[in-house]
């Protein structure tokens, strides 16, 4: 079924290594069962604690009098060293704004940023891009993941 | 880069040079061979000349140094951005915003048709096309359908809604069909 | 003799209690499989197969019928992790990012995670669009207009996705391979 991979593909092994069964948790049908009754229950209050979890990895925090707006952030990359913030905040430079590890392979930055519409992405280890998991998929010139932020004024 | 297009490079930045030398972008100067930078700045510098923003098409090549692309891509990068902002300017007409240009370029590269952005322009009237566009790239993005968004978009601009309206659409608002449809 | 996917559904709306982990034995491993792959963890993806029997249940005893309850369910499990992934992601410090961290801490001593690892660590790159493309086309073997119906995207732009895909999963590896 994969015709479109010739030679020495290195992902066909990868493909073969996801198709690997993955097992289903038994008592699926029980937890199911226990979770429609904790719905039932819960009502209201579970809607207002997710209302309070629901953020992106870019959030914008703070939006003072000034005309700029704080931003964070925040990108996993356990195995990463160092992460650096490159965008058109920067001049798409590497060595401006850097996150810093705050726990558990996470690492955050909160900037200040005017409103526009800004290009950015992560660069781990200086040769890593990586596209920020929440916010827009930015389309690219350049065959490197790239993501979208929207501070309004 | 290979010899050919470095010699044609040379020569169009040769005779771009006195446009050049009117409106280089030092940043662009800092970050490129000065072949490459004349030419960019060569083509910047004439979208400015026609009354595109330079600014947009400066970021897009710094991106693509960073981002280790060639020189050749880095061009064509650039001559589609410019034919981008120039359909946005000709969809949008001439009293359009710089901003609106950049988002409107942004909207054409994700494949939206041009009459669309005559159409919302003219459903939106004094009140801007920043807002839906902004709320429609940021949809597409997250990989909901464009005719799906720009239904909702163009159905939110014909009741007049506000800036705040297109602003506090989700993914999930736009799929509401969807969710009825699929539990 | 064994049930049908239609007889499954008719058992359902009739009441019949082990008619539904008839259909979860049958459809939940391609599910779980799609929905870990996606989330990058199997605690999420347990949680999200949790909700698409609920929903699917409680459809069928509200009359659902699907015509093709294998992509139905696909659909609404695309559906799901989509939503889970928005709400949760960005605090996934907790039970799913302990869960990535173990699975990379066996790397030293097991080839075979560490192997496992940099495909986790490569398919986390991809933007959603993209690993959601690339999972229902390559892992999960389905056609593209399969994948039109599943996740309400154009046959264009899947084939876009599935490219891009392709080629930054390769380009990843490659990075890994040479660090």
């Amino acid at each position: 079924m994969h015709d479109e991979f010739v030679g020495d593909d290195p992902l066909q092994s990868v493909i073969a290594a996801l198709r690997e069964p993955v097992a289903v948790e038994p008592g699926l049908r029980q937890r199911a069962a226990g979770r429609a009754t904790r719905q039932r229950r819960a009502g209201v209050a579970r809607i207002a604690v997710l209302a309070l979890l629901v953020l992106s990895a870019v959030a914008i925090v703070h939006r003072p009098a000034s005309g700029t707006s704080a931003v964070t952030f925040t990108l996993r990359a356990p195995a990463g060293s160092t992460v650096a913030l490159v965008g058109d905040f920067t001049d798409w430079r590497s060595d401006r704004l850097h996150l810093s590890p705050s726990g558990s392979g996470v690492w955050q930055a909160t900037i200040r940023l005017r409103p526009g519409r800004y290009r950015f992405a992560y660069l781990v280890d200086h040769r890593q891009w990586r596209a920020d998991t929440v916010a827009p998929t930015a389309p690219d010139d350049f065959g490197r993941p790239t993501s979208l932020l929207t501070v309004n004024p | 880069m290979n010899t050919r297009r470095l010699v044609a490079l040379s020569i169009m930045a040769l005779a771009a040079a006195p446009l050049a030398l009117c409106g280089q972008d030092a940043r662009i100067t800092a970050r490129f061979t000065p072949v490459v930078a004349a030419h960019l700045n060569a083509t910047i510098d004439s979208a400015s000349s026609e009354g595109l923003p330079a600014e947009p098409l400066v970021l897009r090549a710094l991106e693509g140094q960073a981002k280790g692309a060639t020189a050749d891509q880095i061009v064509a990068a650039l001559s589609r951005l410019r034919d981008a902002l120039r359909t946005a300017r000709v969809a949008l007409g001439s009293t359009a915003t710089p901003t609106d240009l950049m988002t409107a370029a942004a909207a054409l590269q994700l494949g939206m048709p041009p009459s669309r952005l005559t159409e919302l322009r003219q459903l939106r009237g004094d009140r801007g096309i920043g807002a839906p566009l902004t709320a429609y790239l940021d949809l597409t993005a997250r990989g909901v359908s464009a005719d799906r968004t720009w239904d909702r978009i163009s159905d939110l601009a014909r009741r007049r809604a506000s800036d705040a309206d297109f602003g506090r659409l989700t993914p999930r608002d736009v799929d509401h069909q969807r969710d009825e449809d699929w539990p | 003799m064994i049930p049908t996917d239609d007889q499954l559904i008719a058992q359902i709306a009739a009441g019949e209690p082990t008619a539904l982990d008839q259909l979860m034995n049958r459809h939940g491993p391609r599910l779980m499989r799609f929905a870990t792959h996606y989330l990058h963890s199997s605690s999420d993806a347990d949680d999200v197969l949790q909700e698409v029997f609920l929903r699917a249940d409680r459809a069928i005893r509200n009359g659902s019928r699907p015509d093709q309850v294998s992509a139905w369910l696909f659909r609404i499990t695309v559906n799901r992790c989509r939503s889970h992934r928005r709400r949760w992601w960005p605090f996934v410090s907790g039970a799913a990012a302990d869960h990535a961290i173990a699975r990379a801490a066996t790397t030293d001593t097991h080839e075979q995670f560490a192997w496992r690892d940099e495909i986790d660590r490569a398919l986390s790159t991809l933007s959603a669009p993209l690993r959601e493309a690339f999972l229902l086309k390559h892992v999960d073997g389905m056609a593209y207009d399969e994948m039109v119906a599943v996740t309400g995207a154009s046959l264009s732009a899947l084939k876009m996705r599935v490219t891009r895909a392709c080629d930054q999963l390769r380009e990843r590896l490659q990075e890994v391979r040479n660090a």
